[in-house]
């Protein structure tokens, strides 16, 4: 069979049969989100194993998670802010080695990304945990300082300048005047 | 002001439409003067895309997850910042913003004194300190000569202002029946203060009718105003010409219907004795009445019908134009005797004309009914008449043709339309491929239009220069793709699969992978079809029902599901990466949408994160294509709301009992709302109808479109529901 029942489904449906215990409608999440909440703690840990880590984790957990999740119809910010948090955990909990910038998956086929493009992703992954996180949280995700702050036990000053010297070393890496 | 450069904090704000408008503006318009800085913009933006590009598809097989769940493994997961349930994080766009930049905004704008342009000239009363939301062209004089020096002064939309100079297209009309409307570049404004521009440009002299725009250098942003700003040319009365009008007309007629009949209106009451009002007036009120009503309007413009041909007589002399106008109205009010009175008078004074030509044809085709060789050599006859004014001859000379399926004549008649009308060749093309014995003559004109694409041509006014190239790519690949079909009824199955090949990379096209995969499948190339089948599959707007069927149409061929599941998701992939790619990604210029309900009740909206993913349906009852659009459209919305998108439909309908009426009687359920002080369209600089704007969770613009069948896709790559 191409498809299963649960591609018919909807978020609010699938939400309430992974809370009772179904694996199928985990597994439809997990189809329907994986790839969005994989690219979000990717970005932050620059890592693909410790990206896969979290994103397994992160399905491990949600049967239970979900509970208190409110269908307000924005599961899927909610789910990547799980990963988000997740991400933070392994992180804060340290690492063994900082992980190389090749370490980080380009975008399949194509293979006309332009130079500048690549060069800025590397610049990204290989900054500084404390910068790169504070960087991907606010220009990707959209966190406010006061929010990162919150979620990363510093002031929101603190973020705002973690930010501005997450930009010094990406504009001097990148080759910027 | 900025002295010296601006911080690099101040750079990336602007760069990430971060940053209140006041500052906004300051900031362009010290970077029209700075490269330096304008090099860092570019900058900040490329790594901020760079950094939000998809990274590819997690790898983890679910089978591992549901390993783990199945042993009861229990991992504890934090859920939002510090509260519980599903809060959702501010965006630094708007949390940094303070509300009372924009209060400010708004004070300064409500006492600054405002620009007055006057019917008969445009007179400059005062300076506005306030940010403008509205852009404006002041165009004097107001009532222009053909051939006049027009003075122009431009107030900029925010995101032309800065730009050191700035460029004015024209679409213009010139005199004649319906001819087709060229644009040009009329010339640059320049920069005078802030967001001010002035410049001197002139149309071309036998332009009676132009719609202006402004862009910037590069054409990435067009400033058209919905289409608003109009040069009529005036006579010496000081009123507008008869052309002007009909011009306007023919060019508004299918985008504002209340404009048009307006138009048609002030032709009648401007020229009485002149037939083209009432004739194009007749044809539009007509059909949008009820049969009662219509038929007393048919009496009384067919009582008015001897009173027009009397005036046209009186006219010293008659022109062939005013005889066309008279026998389209006794055609219109089904009169034929008048008719064929009037097309005898014409053809007698104006034999070689376009218009007495076209009545010839009519009688040809009347009186050589069901004799297609026959009726071929009247049409050939009356096209050697004059081969330059033949158009009806020509285009019913080439139907004919293909109807009797003479090789020799299809193409006789192709290449008389072509002299003609060069713009038609792909049509042609397609429609002498059809044909076995012309089909080679059809390839050669697909490819070459195919070629003609990659050469510089008119871009419409309304387009910026990346919509315009990605309109051709589209055409690009719909001539290919007919082209690969052709080639493969020819029996080239390996220049057909290449061709349909290059097809398929033009862009995500589903009526094109759909054409491909059956060619595949036909081809015996199941791998290939399996690919474009799992594109088609991948589109949102796929139906599920499309999809199971493809088990009984593969056969034997199809594929595990795990398989399927892969190819599916890595079309997926692709199309989220075409689209992020072509993204836009700015901050409305307001969050707050004034409206009214249905009832007339005040509404504000917000914009802005915390609402997820939203879509903004500008439509209007009195045009067109939005009521092509709407029956799509509503089901579209219905789709996308019930999985959690929140749709709001905004109208200009100043009657909200009257469109509640319509929408009840077609059994429309989008939800709607009236716009009365255009609040929500200056909000979100929308000009225009159809148009979608869908703005992400973070209440940034990521996507706009005229068309409802983009909705699905913009909202399935930006996080929203997959598949059908």
């Amino acid at each position: 069979m191409i498809r299963s029942v649960e591609r018919q489904l909807d978020d609010v449906e699938l939400v309430r049969r992974a809370r009772a215990g179904s694996l199928d409608a985990l597994g439809e999440l997990y189809r329907r989100h994986g790839d969005s909440m994989f690219d979000a703690a990717l970005r932050l840990l620059a890592s693909h194993q410790d990206a896969e880590d979290v994103l397994q984790d992160v399905f491990v957990g949600l049967p239970r998670a979900l509970q208190r999740y409110e269908e307000h119809g924005t599961l899927a910010p909610w789910l990547r802010r799980i990963a988000v948090r997740r991400a933070l955990m392994v992180l804060r909990a340290g690492r063994k080695m900082q992980p190389l910038a090749s370490d980080h998956p380009r975008p399949d086929a194509s293979g006309d990304d332009p130079t500048r493009s690549i060069a800025a992703r590397d610049a990204i992954a290989s900054l500084p945990d404390s910068l790169r996180v504070v960087f991907v949280l606010k220009e990707v995700e959209g966190y406010a300082h006061e929010e990162i702050g919150t979620l990363l036990g510093i002031s929101a000053r603190a973020s705002a300048l973690r930010l501005h010297r997450a930009w010094k070393i990406l504009g001097r890496r990148v080759g910027e005047p | 002001m900025i002295l010296g450069h601006p911080s690099f904090a101040r750079l990336r704000a602007f760069a990430l439409d971060d940053c209140d408008e006041r500052r906004r503006l300051r900031i362009a318009r010290h970077l029209g003067r700075c490269t330096a800085c304008r090099h860092r913009v570019q900058s900040i933006r490329g790594i901020v895309a760079a950094a939000r590009e998809p990274v590819g598809p997690a790898t983890v097989p679910f089978d591992a997850i549901a390993a783990r769940v199945a042993s009861g493994e229990r991992v504890l997961l934090a859920g939002g910042a510090g509260a519980p349930g599903n809060r959702e994080p501010s965006t630094g766009a708007t949390a940094g913003i303070p509300r009372s930049t924009h209060a400010g905004a708004r004070r300064l704008a409500g006492v600054a004194t405002l620009f007055i342009a006057l019917a008969a000239g445009a007179v400059v009363v005062g300076v506005p300190e306030a940010i403008a939301e509205n852009s404006e062209l002041w165009i004097s004089p107001g009532a222009p000569r053909a051939g006049a020096t027009l003075e122009l002064r431009y107030r900029a939309t925010a995101r032309l202002a800065g730009e050191e100079r700035l460029v004015v297209r024209a679409r213009y009309r010139t005199t004649g029946p319906a001819p087709r409307p060229r644009v040009i570049t009329l010339g640059e404004l320049r920069r005078v203060d802030d967001a001010t521009y002035e410049g001197r440009v002139v149309l071309p002299d036998s332009a009676t009718y132009a719609v202006l725009a402004v862009e910037d250098a590069e054409a990435r942003y067009v400033d058209d105003h919905g289409q608003r700003w109009e040069v009529l040319v005036h006579g010496e009365a000081g009123r507008p010409l008869l052309d002007a009008l009909r011009q306007r007309y023919l060019d508004v007629r299918m985008r504002d219907t209340r404009l048009a009949r307006e138009t048609l209106h002030e032709m009648v009451a401007l020229h009485p004795d002149h037939p083209a009002g009432p004739y194009f007036l007749f044809g539009e009120e007509s059909h949008v009445l009820p049969e009662e009503a219509a038929d007393s309007l048919r009496s009384a413009f067919l009582a008015d019908l001897p009173r027009l041909e009397a005036a046209v007589r009186a006219g010293s002399p008659p022109t062939a134009d005013e005889y066309w106008y008279l026998i389209m109205q006794a055609r219109a009010l089904d009169e034929p005797a008048a008719r064929d009175r009037l097309a005898g008078e014409l053809i007698a004074r104006f034999p070689a004309h376009g218009a007495a030509l076209q009545q010839l044809a009519y009688r040809a085709a009347a009186r050589h009914r069901g004799n297609r060789l026959a009726y071929l050599a009247a049409l050939d006859s009356i096209w050697r008449i004059a081969p330059d004014a033949a158009d009806q001859a020509v285009f019913d000379g080439f139907r004919a043709a293909r109807a009797l399926g003479d090789a020799a004549e299809i193409l006789r008649w192709a290449e008389r339309l072509e002299t003609l009308r060069p713009d038609l060749a792909p049509g042609n093309g397609a429609a002498l491929i059809r044909h076995q014995s012309t089909r080679e003559h059809g390839m050669a004109r697909l490819r070459q239009s195919i070629a003609d694409l990659a050469s510089p041509a008119e871009r419409p006014l309304t387009l910026t220069r990346a919509e315009y190239d990605a309109s051709r790519r589209r055409e690009a690949g719909t001539y290919l793709a007919t082209l690969g079909r052709a080639l493969l009824d020819a029996g080239r199955s390996r220049a057909a699969l290449d061709t349909l090949s290059r097809a398929l990379e033009t862009g995500w096209n589903t009526e094109l992978f759909r054409t491909v995969a059956d060619t595949r499948l036909q081809l015996g190339d199941t791998t290939g079809a399996l690919r474009s089948f799992a594109r088609l599959a991948a589109d949102p707007n796929t139906s599920p029902a499309f999809t199971d069927s493809l088990g009984a149409r593969l056969g034997d061929h199809h594929v595990t599901g795990i398989a399927w599941d892969a190819m599916v998701d890595s079309a997926r992939n692709a199309l989220r990466r075409e689209l992020i790619e072509s993204s836009l990604d700015r901050a409305p210029l307001r969050t707050e949408l004034r409206l009214r309900d249905l009832a007339g009740k005040p509404t504000e909206l917000r914009l802005g994160a915390g609402h997820g993913i939203t879509v903004v349906a500008f439509w209007s009852r009195f045009c067109p294509p939005s009521l092509a659009e709407l029956p799509r459209l509503d089901a579209v919305a219905r789709r996308l709301g019930e999985s959690g998108v929140r749709i709001i439909g905004v109208t200009d309908d100043a009657d909200g009992s009257a469109l509640a009426a319509f929408l009840r009687e077609g059994g429309y359920a989008l939800p709607t709302y009236l716009d009365p002080d255009r609040d929500a369209n200056n909000a979100l600089s929308n000009r225009t109808t159809p148009h979608y704007i869908v703005l992400d969770e973070r209440g940034r613009i990521r996507f706009t479109s005229h068309s409802a069948a983009d909705l699905a896709r913009h909202v399935a790559v930006l996080g929203g529901r997959w598949g059908g």
